[in-house]
């Protein structure tokens, strides 16, 4: 069952937000994740969302992705809006058009690596792209770990192999959920420079949600929550930049 | 630390209300046992105490020999010893006798207007003498029989055949049937109904002539004068009365031993669901000893943290046992409960099948208390006591360490060693009981044995999962679903094998008895193609019950008949050894039963046979007993005791017959005294139309209502009937092992689901939509399923053969597995298994994605 894609005037745009609010709780505890937040996305770029705790942006990432529904505002991915979409539409849409990396636990232990990188196409019953596979293994470099449990890989190896799964499908938008946070400095700056290769050479858009500044200066812009409500934002950032936006953010 | 436990018990009283469920079944079958067997004894105590009121003392024939109830159907019980008609005036004479009262009894079956034979379908048909206002028999309408033509019915068959007074009835006498006015209706006491039988109450003249037993009394009933103590009355007609065949006893004995007898004859309810009990008591062990190892798995970082803070081992081990103790003390309570409902559930089964117990309160002894909270704890305690074990051997450290998923493939030694050890115990013990010759008893050694081979087949089933499951998953292909499903259902081994066993148990049983009964059949079957020379049988119809003896001489006067042979069956005792009932003797006429019945004995032994006091031994038993040919048996029957039987021949065959002893008519009238058979075999002349021969053989009985002429086909189906309604108890097994094992796979299933939270919340995030979750919970479920009853059904057929091997000596020697009937317990396995699924593929499916992500 799928949904026709709604014409979209924006082709160009891999992900784009209008007016997106979401308030936890209501009355006095009412809390506003997202106020008023606009955003778009330009396929193939590679955006980094920073802010304190609690500025919104793992909400951001959340309703942009489908995981979870604004209180209001539309949101499109892909061309298509997710606003009016059901539990298996949405599914659906992560499924083919979306790519995820999360924090840690990444990958189902019972599947070897390379069932877990085709995951998504094999839930929706598609072809797996041998090429692509093999090519995906051979640039995060882990082409002779497929055969592997998840138990019999170290962290930033099962980071990596959740990389591939987000990729293979080639998703409109890749959401990464502070992709770096478990992994030590050696795993984390080579998971960082792949992201960075895959947004320039196979243009693929990423999203990724982090607090390390080292992370976000590998980006190609960086917008700066706070209060739910974007307050900054940086062009080709250098780690200098980042810190620079953060202090004054801060104070 | 018992608040903790309270604590937690009460934070999951979901979980712990399925643990505990399984204790429950258990437990109510035990207190519906014993409610229900102490519940009918007071009924029957209060029933024959007012049915025997107005009587003192009975004068009682003495014989070696008690009915004793159970055994093949047909068992001739009419027969018994009497006492001398003149006794009754001697009694009259002693001293401190107000009134005594000569009694006799019979079978009297009725005969309904439409012409069927009313009740003989379990119940007994009753003949008595009428023994006035005070008799047993109570008057409800009309007036006691005064006439040779009057009868006094039952008040249950008078109102529900729509009799009226002065109505003609046909009761079917050993003579045939004769034609009676009912002149009253009675009750038994103040019960409408004696457990459904029907009653007959002649005059006492008429009684002892169509019982056959002119100037004699069964009994002698003695109502003392006013002011005389009973015991001293016993003494006093015992000093006139009392010999070597008569005996004296006062009103209470006679009542215990009333209920005594009737006990006897209840037995079987109490094994049937004591049974029941057993069996769901041992499954549910295996289910709450699964329970809690997971949930102790998934606490470990709870006890962890408790070891961290302070708590010692013993404490912790405490915190589960008294966890378990809870959901024992509940279950007990809950299970008698349960009981208590059961009983009354089949009180009312009983009373709709036509067999009423008497009315009366609920009796709840102390021992049904006792047993129900006993075995309710025991078995909770003992189940948790290695996972508390376990839980006390976490260190404090693993507090800080990551999630407590319960992922292992190992299985250890201690486990596989302890589970060959108890496995070859309970062989050994299995092949002990079925065919040493012992001093232990063989059915403690087979249910032991049974016992020890089911748990240690739980110990060592963790080694065949992972192989069984690639197997069994092939069925469901290679989508992601099916690979996650088999994945996960090897994730824990051990976890999938303890949760299968209540299947295993359960399906081993229903398919061991399955093999049994249909071995059985095929057996049976084998043996009337070699035995049965016979061309028709006649019998009662629904097979309990016996024929009048006059059937067989109506039988032989018809065309077309070469020669008829009754066979009669009796018990018989050995005398001064309590057997039981498991001895019967058969009789026959030994002039032509050699072209009825192959009995493997030559000519000679038939001629002998014919001789007053001699029998012919089955082979088995002459083995046994160390019996050859000119040897003397001493056996005793209802109207002889110690009879010096003669052994004349060893029957090599005869396996048809139920009898251990087959004796001619002439010795078994004897000794017997029986009127009644339980078939008649008819041969017919050479070149006779069967099918001609069988409507003429059934004219001639036409006057005998009840009585059915059965081709050997018609015999052999009827015969396959009795063993498949046997086979009805078998799924009443198969329905509780369901129920429990549904318990057990919901649970272990539903805790997994929650130890998996993160994955599942993984899954949904990168594209698996509800329906593949769900199918893969299902699809689990059905493996484990699958493989509890796959393994069942080795172990069960292994059971059957061991068993079919062990009876090759009692002619079931065919060895019979109904694959039809092995895939339907798989399919119903299975079947069983999603639906314990529904739940828990439900929560799975329904889980918050965001939430079960990031889920700590």
């Amino acid at each position: 069952m799928t949904t026709p894609a709604p014409p979209s005037t924006d082709l160009d745009l891999a992900v784009r937000a209008r007016d997106v609010s979401k308030v936890y709780g209501d009355g006095q505890t009412a809390v506003r994740a997202l106020d008023g937040l606009d955003l778009d996305i330009p396929t193939g770029e590679f955006l980094a969302v920073m802010g304190p705790s609690g500025s919104g942006k793992s909400t951001l990432l959340h309703v942009l992705a489908g995981l979870d529904s604004p209180t209001s505002g539309s949101i499109a991915v892909d061309g298509v809006d997710i606003g009016g979409l059901g539990d298996r539409q949405l599914t659906v849409l992560r499924r083919d058009r979306i790519g995820f990396v999360f924090q840690a636990y990444n990958l189902v232990p019972t599947l070897t690596a390379e069932e877990n990188i085709t995951l998504p196409l094999d839930l929706a019953g598609k072809d797996v792209d041998r090429e692509w596979l093999a090519r995906l293994a051979d640039v995060l470099g882990i082409e002779d770990r497929l055969d592997h449990k998840p138990s019999q890989l170290s962290g930033g190896q099962q980071q990596r192999v959740a990389t591939a799964r987000a990729l293979v499908t080639r998703p409109a938008v890749v959401f990464a959920d502070e992709p770096t946070g478990a992994l030590d400095s050696t795993a984390a700056s080579g998971l960082l420079r792949f992201l960075q290769q895959a947004a320039a050479e196979f243009n693929q858009t990423i999203v990724m949600v982090t607090h390390d500044p080292v992370a976000a200066a590998h980006a190609e812009r960086v917008i700066f929550l706070s209060d739910g409500r974007r307050v900054e934002e940086l062009e080709r950032p250098d780690v200098d930049r980042v810190l620079e936006a953060i202090r004054a953010l801060e104070a | 630390m018992l608040r903790i436990a309270l604590k937690s018990a009460s934070g999951n009283v979901l979980r712990l209300a399925l643990t505990g469920l399984a204790v429950v079944l258990g437990v109510a079958f035990v207190a519906g046992t014993f409610v229900l067997t102490d519940s009918i004894d007071a009924a029957f105590d209060g029933l024959f105490e007012e049915a025997n009121a107005g009587v003192d003392v009975y004068v009682n024939p003495v014989t070696a020999f008690e009915f004793a109830g159970g055994g093949p159907p047909g068992v001739d019980q009419s027969g018994g010893a009497t006492l001398d008609q003149a006794l009754l005036d001697e009694v009259q004479q002693v001293d401190g006798v107000a009134d005594a009262i000569g009694l006799v009894e019979g079978l009297a079956p009725l005969i309904s207007p439409e012409g069927d034979r009313i009740g003989g379908q379990g119940p007994p048909t009753l003949g008595f003498s009428w023994a006035g206002e005070d008799g047993p028999i109570s008057l409800r309408e009309g007036e006691p029989p005064t006439g040779p033509d009057d009868v006094v019915i039952d008040i249950t068959t008078f109102e529900e055949e729509g009799f009226a007074l002065g109505d003609t009835v046909t009761v079917l006498l050993a003579d045939g049937p004769q034609d009676f006015t009912i002149v009253g209706a009675s009750g038994f006491g103040e019960e409408d109904s004696l457990l459904g039988a029907t009653t007959a109450s002649f005059t006492l003249e008429r009684a002892q002539e169509i019982f056959g037993k002119e100037g004699r009394f069964d009994q002698i009933a003695i109502a003392a004068e006013e002011g005389v103590e009973t015991l001293d009355l016993v003494d006093a007609v015992a000093a006139v009365v009392a010999s070597d065949d008569v005996e004296v006893v006062s009103v209470d004995q006679q009542i215990a031993q009333q209920t005594a007898e009737l006990n006897e004859g209840l037995a079987f309810l109490d094994y049937v669901l004591l049974s029941f009990a057993g069996v769901s008591l041992f499954v549910g062990a295996f289910l709450i000893v699964n329970t809690f190892t997971i949930i102790v798995a998934q606490r470990m970082r709870e006890f962890a943290l408790l070891r961290a803070v302070g708590a010692s081992a013993g404490q912790l081990r405490w915190l589960v046992m008294i966890e378990a103790g809870i959901i024992g003390l509940l279950g007990g309570g809950i299970g008698l409960l349960g009981g208590i409902g059961l009983s009354e559930l089949l009180r009312a089964i009983f009373g709709a099948l036509g067999a009423p117990f008497p009315d009366g309160g609920l009796v709840l002894e102390p021992r049904t208390y006792i047993a129900s909270f006993g075995v309710a704890i025991g078995v909770t305690l003992m189940a948790a006591l290695l996972p508390a074990l376990r839980a006390a051997r976490v260190s404090p450290v693993e507090a800080l360490r990551g999630t407590g998923a319960a992922d292992t493939d190992h299985i250890g030694a201690p486990r596989t060693i302890m589970g060959a050890l108890v496995s070859l115990a309970g062989i050994a013990a299995l092949v002990a009981g079925l065919t040493l010759d012992t001093s232990i008893n063989p059915v403690a050694l087979v249910g032991g044995g049974v016992g020890g081979m089911f748990i240690g087949v739980a110990l060592l089933a963790p080694w065949i999962v992972n192989p069984a499951v690639n197997v069994l998953g092939a069925v469901f292909g290679r989508s992601t679903e099916a690979k996650l499903a088999r994945r996960n259902a090897q994730r824990n081994p051990t976890r999938t094998s303890t949760t299968a066993s209540a299947l295993t148990i359960g399906v081993a049983l229903v398919s061991f008895i399955t093999v049994v009964a249909y071995s059985a059949n095929a057996s049976i079957a084998a043996l009337f193609e070699e035995q049965y020379g016979a061309d028709l049988t006649v019998s009662v119809q629904g097979g309990f019950g016996t024929i009048p003896t006059a059937v067989a001489g109506e039988v032989a006067a018809v065309d077309g008949v070469a020669s008829v042979n009754p066979v009669r069956l009796s018990q018989a005792v050995v005398p001064g050894e309590d057997t039981g009932f498991g001895l019967f003797v058969n009789g026959v006429d030994a002039g032509v039963v050699g072209d009825h019945l192959d009995l493997g004995v030559d000519e000679s032994a038939l001629a002998a046979l014919e001789r007053p006091d001699t029998a012919i031994v089955k082979q088995g038993v002459a083995e046994d007993e160390g019996l050859e040919v000119g040897d003397t048996y001493r056996l005793s029957f209802p109207s002889r005791s110690d009879v010096p039987l003669e052994i004349v021949g060893i029957a090599e065959a005869a396996d048809v017959l139920d009898g251990a002893f087959i004796v001619d008519l002439a010795t078994y009238e004897d000794v017997v005294g029986g009127a009644s058979d339980q078939l008649v075999t008819v041969l017919l002349e050479e070149g006779a139309d069967v099918d001609e021969a069988q409507a003429a053989v059934e004219e001639a009985v036409s006057d005998y209502p009840g009585t059915q002429v059965q081709t050997n086909n018609e015999l052999l189906e009827s015969i396959e009937q009795q063993v498949f309604t046997f086979l009805a108890i078998v799924f009443g097994l198969l329905v509780l092992a369901l129920l429990i094992a549904f318990i057990g796979i919901a649970n272990t299933l539903a805790l997994s689901v929650l130890e998996r939270t993160r994955e599942i919340g993984m899954l949904r995030a990168v594209g698996m939509v509800r329906s593949q979750l769900r199918g893969i919970v299902y699809r689990e479920a059905i493996l484990v399923s699958a493989f509890g009853a796959l393994l069942g059904i080795v172990i069960g057929t292994l059971f059957g053969w061991a068993l079919v091997t062990a009876l090759a000596d009692e002619g079931i020697n065919v060895l019979v597995v109904p694959p039809l009937n092995m895939i339907a317990y798989v399919v119903v396995a299975s079947i069983a298994g999603v639906l314990a699924a529904l739940w828990p593929g439900y929560r799975a499916a329904r889980m918050n994605v965001l939430d079960a992500i990031y889920e700590e």
